[in-house]
């Protein structure tokens, strides 16, 4: 197991002789939303509250259906994302859980997240999260400006997170993530800290802070294609970038990956797992696996997918549910080492490459780290490496450098 | 074969204005004679190369020979020889007559005659060419064939009211072509008992049977065994042999005489032993004299080609040893260059020629190229009385070792309606010509004629003048002398680094705005980096203009969860892909398009 991640954990280094427990994240995707955002490319959709039993029943199944591979592994954490999971009628994630329980090792200590949006989220349906047993909530905020949030095309306001919040905590919920998304149009620096302030003010564990990305197929992308989307220029986007280090490093904020945060001893672990070589398993449409050595993602078409027929089609090596299967080089999985890993601000281990891939992280990057140390960019310290914040920040260029100049 | 009477054979090519329907024309005369089937018959069939049938024009001048039942009952062979129609191929064109003993001329009846039509009229006549005009495309609304046949008499001085008018596209009265083929053109002449004297227009190579050479029988006879020697090499092989072309392949036959056109093999693994223009003759009973040659080719236009990949360069040398053996237009020699390390130095008919070479290099040859900007030959007298001819603007000598320096000029026909005439002068003017006279072909067509500069129009002209004249306006052009002009060399600093393969000539007048525009578009062209480049343009040390480019600040992906991972990892395949093609200088990063950038100043 990955040491970073091992020691982010606080799991205990293996004695001799002592067998190590073989880990496993699991992945549930809810692909309904009230309401498409105009910056999102994920795989969700509006859809009669009528559609959600008969997709829940089949994530249940695919669940049971594959527990079977991960007999041998205990689940570390759970995460329910989409989509809007909120949207449901809790009773569907209780039901999600207590076949997680049924069918595989799911560990006391699991980290267990469920994303929520402020508007869809009622104080009953914390208790009842609660009551199945998830620990961690993760509320996709974005902005605490109204007229940010309209432009975003968010149904919420600022209010009605904070009623969402404020019920999460009265309820019992004591880890709580926030995401918050810079350089949305029309922002400004001022704009941005006020938002992070009214954020942090509340105290929460955890905080996402993305760059607003404008990816094709989305609204955005066709109105940036005809000049109309106003983003904030890069001098601004380095302002904001300034008071999102400033704010967090002053409120006890660490940053652990290029956009998260958190208070001490409350990152996402299940996040940190992708990051650190951890396998996880994917259900639902769409959703991303990857489990010994491959990576697959789940057909795409929601009708497919529930039509079709799960046993039959895993007993035939799932040619339908799973698409772009692909069995990973040792150089995919020496690229995935270093580009997931270099996410984190704590870097990559040079003695868990050496000891995944028997030769010397420098024989094959030698040239491209060398030149990266000499300039500032990246960090060697006791055999471990990891960008500086400038390497951070342009990372993309760095690591395609890497990638050209490998030497595998 | 040999039975076949000279007084049955036709050698003819079609000359055209580019788009005046040549190729359409010859495909309709190999379908008449029903040389290829419905199914075979793909639009355009001379056309060979990928590239001539993407981009609709003809580069190399292929062949074909038909046999057409005549209306008086008897067969004729013709060998059609298709040339180019761009005035970058001219010397292609010039080949393709040498072959032949008639041209059919092809003229637009909307268009009437054009620059071309008149530049490759002179060119057949040149060659003592009988000159059949063909009036096309009167199936457009606006084809005014009366016009057009006014204007071939008017202004060529060729008899053209009872010249057939067609449509070549429609096939309508198509076969009148065919008839006034008969009847006008003259067979060839020669003596089948006469030594061998054969004119080579054209060779391939191919990796069997070596050497294929297209040739013209002008006196005597060839047949397999027999021993040849080719004039100017003076070498000597056996023919293991001949034959004549059908459409797309070659078709074996006995014996060639005196009148026929075809080609021949012998072993010659050399192409250079087998010069386009030389003489075949027999090596038992040579010719006295070899045939008049035609006009050596010159190259106007020269650029460095780079392999992106250094180790590529055998490659690259391969490959254009492999092209020149189908385009004896090309030049190379090798160079190198601090920037761009080892290459060749090209030269060009034009920048046709030059994109066209390009393209099959990095197309047929799976090549990756950097193409430095291309330039003209200058003449460069020093102080100390020498002369060198500069194709390679980074080699020219300290200033003070200069006296003065030449450029080429050339002659230029520009033909237009008159309500153009204003905007195309103040073209020339803007680009240094010197007017000469214009000439009305009609009350509302004139050709105007010019001295310019050849580095003036080597790059945009041509579009320039399309764009002034709605596209009506047609140019055609001759080097015709060299002439003392204030150049100057103007240097690009990347980082405060001289890039040798950037460096252009330019007049002394225009290389403040040429300077400017080149940093501009470099800023453009080059990426951020991680630290903040400076680009100057300079003359002699001399800054003339300055760009920076600001340091790369941000360049992360915000969001990689376990569901992102393949496209991530696609994103950074593409962005180092992307870096494969840029070339290292120093600490700076310069993409491939970057050096030919100077092309595109005045976009």
């Amino acid at each position: 197991m990955d040491r970073i991640y091992r020691r982010m954990c606080g799991l205990s280094p293996i004695q001799e002789g002592q067998k190590e427990a073989k880990l496993l994240e699991l992945y549930l995707h809810i692909p309904f939303c009230a309401r498409k955002c105009s910056y999102c490319d994920f795989l969700s959709f509006s859809v009669n509250a009528r559609e959600h039993a008969p997709y829940i029943g089949k994530l249940c199944q695919e669940l049971s259906l594959f527990s079977k591979a991960a007999s041998d592994y205990e689940i570390s954490s759970v995460f329910i994302g989409g989509g809007t999971p909120s949207v449901l009628d809790p009773h569907f994630i209780e039901a999600l859980l207590q076949t997680i329980r049924e069918h595989y090792h799911l560990r006391d200590d699991a980290e267990i997240t469920i994303e929520v949006n402020p508007a869809s989220t009622l104080r009953y349906k914390f208790a009842s999260y609660l009551r199945s047993g998830i620990n961690r909530l993760s509320i996709g905020l974005q902005s605490a400006n109204n007229e940010e949030l309209h432009r975003l095309g968010r149904i919420h306001i600022f209010e009605d997170f904070l009623k969402c919040y404020q019920g999460a905590r009265l309820e019992g919920f004591q880890n709580i993530s926030i995401d918050l998304m810079k350089n949305i149009p029309g922002q400004t620096p001022a704009s941005w800290r006020k938002s992070l302030k009214n954020v942090i003010m509340l105290k929460p564990e955890h905080l996402s802070l993305y760059d607003l990305i404008v990816e094709e197929g989305t609204p955005f992308y066709e109105l940036d294609r005809k000049g109309e989307l106003e983003l904030p220029d890069e001098d601004m986007e380095e302002e904001i970038d300034e008071i999102a280090k400033e704010l967090t490093e002053k409120h006890g904020y660490s940053r652990y990956e290029i956009s998260n945060y958190a208070r001490p001893g409350y990152f996402c672990r299940h996040n940190y797992g992708y990051w650190s070589n951890i396998p996880y398993l994917g259900f639902g449409l769409g959703a991303s696996s990857c489990f010994e050595g491959s990576r697959w993602h789940n057909l795409r078409d929601l009708s497919d997918y529930l039509t079709l027929d799960l046993r039959k089609d895993a007993e035939a090596g799932c040619p339908k549910l799973r698409e772009e299967y692909k069995k990973l080089s040792r150089r995919d999985e020496i690229n995935e080492f270093l580009f997931l890993g270099l996410r984190r601000t704590a870097g990559v281990s040079e003695i868990d490459f050496v000891s995944r891939f028997s030769v010397d992280l420098f024989s094959i990057f030698g040239p491209s780290l060398k030149r990266f140390l000499r300039q500032g960019l990246l960090v060697k310290e006791n055999a471990r490496l990891y960008f500086t914040e400038r390497g951070m920040m342009i990372s993309n260029m760095l690591l395609s450098q890497l990638l050209l100049e490998e030497n595998i | 074969m040999a039975s076949i009477e000279q007084q049955r054979i036709r050698n003819f090519c079609i000359i055209a204005h580019i788009d005046h329907g040549k190729s359409t024309l010859a495909d309709r005369i190999l379908e008449m004679t029903g040389t290829l089937t419905e199914r075979e018959m793909q639009a355009q069939v001379l056309d060979n190369m990928d590239i001539e049938r993407e981009r609709g024009i003809t580069i190399k001048s292929q062949t074909a020979r038909v046999i057409y039942r005549a209306r008086d009952g008897k067969e004729y062979i013709f060998n059609l020889i298709d040339t180019p129609g761009h005035v970058d191929f001219n010397y292609e064109v010039s080949r393709a007559l040498a072959a032949c003993d008639g041209a059919i001329l092809v003229v637009d009846a909307s268009q009437g005659i054009q620059a071309q039509t008149l530049a490759n009229t002179y060119l057949a006549l040149d060659h003592d060419l009988e000159i059949l005009p063909v009036i096309n495309k009167i199936d457009l609304p606006s084809a005014d064939p009366e016009r057009a046949a006014r204007e071939i008499e008017d202004v060529i001085g060729i008899e053209a009211m009872d010249a057939p008018r067609i449509s070549a596209k429609t096939g309508e009265n198509a076969e009148e072509v065919l008839e006034a083929i008969v009847k006008k053109l003259p067979a060839p002449g020669g003596d089948a008992e006469n030594p061998l004297q054969a004119l080579i227009f054209d060779s391939l190579y191919d990796s069997y049977r070596g050497v294929i050479i297209f040739c013209r029988i002008k006196e005597g006879s060839v047949r397999k065994g027999t021993p040849i020697r080719l004039m100017a090499s003076g070498a000597e092989f056996s023919v293991t042999e001949v034959g004549y072309f059908g459409p797309g392949r070659f078709i074996p036959c006995e014996e060639l005489s005196a009148g026929m056109v075809g080609y021949l093999t012998a072993s010659i693994k050399n192409i250079r032993d087998a010069r386009v223009g030389d003489t075949v003759t027999s090596a038992q009973r040579p010719a006295e004299k070899p045939l008049p040659g035609y006009k050596k080719v010159q190259s106007m236009v020269f650029c460095g080609i780079y392999p992106a990949d250094t180790t590529k360069y055998p490659d690259l040398r391969d490959a254009l040893e492999k092209l020149q053996l189908n385009d004896a237009a090309l030049r190379y020699e090798p160079e190198t260059s601090a920037a761009l390390g080892f290459g060749f130095r090209c030269g060009f008919l034009g920048l046709l020629h030059l994109d066209v070479i390009q393209e099959r290099l990095e197309r047929e040859y799976g090549l990756d190229l950097v193409t430095t900007a291309p330039s003209v030959v200058y003449h460069v007298y020093k102080t100390d009385g020498s002369r060198i001819e500069l194709t390679n603007p980074s080699n020219l000598p300290d200033p003070s070792e200069i006296d003065h320096i030449e450029e080429p000029i050339v002659k230029a026909e520009i033909m237009v309606t008159s309500e153009f005439i204003g905007p195309i002068m103040k073209l020339c003017q803007e680009r240094r010509g010197i007017y000469q006279e214009t000439e009305y072909i009609e009350s509302t067509r004139a050709v105007l004629r010019y001295e310019l500069p050849l580095n003036e129009i080597i790059y945009d002209f041509f579009d320039a003048l399309k764009s002034r004249s709605r596209g009506y306006a047609s140019f055609d052009y001759e080097l015709s002398s060299y002439r003392t002009g204030k150049m100057v060399k103007l240097d690009i600093l990347v980082n405060k680094q001289q890039i040798d393969a950037l460096s252009f000539i330019v007049h002394a007048d225009s290389a403040y705005e040429r300077g400017k525009k080149m940093c501009e578009k470099l800023k453009n062209e080059i990426p951020r980096q991680l630290f903040e480049i400076p680009i100057q343009a300079a003359i002699g040390g001399h800054v003339q203009a300055r760009e920076t480019i600001k340091a790369l600040r941000k360049d992360v992906l915000a969001k990689c969860y376990g569901g992102d991972v393949s496209r991530k990892k696609k994103l950074l395949e593409k962005q180092k892909e992307g870096k494969k093609r840029m070339r290292q200088f120093g600490n700076v990063e310069i993409p491939q398009s970057a050096f030919m950038s100077v092309l595109k100043l005045d976009e």
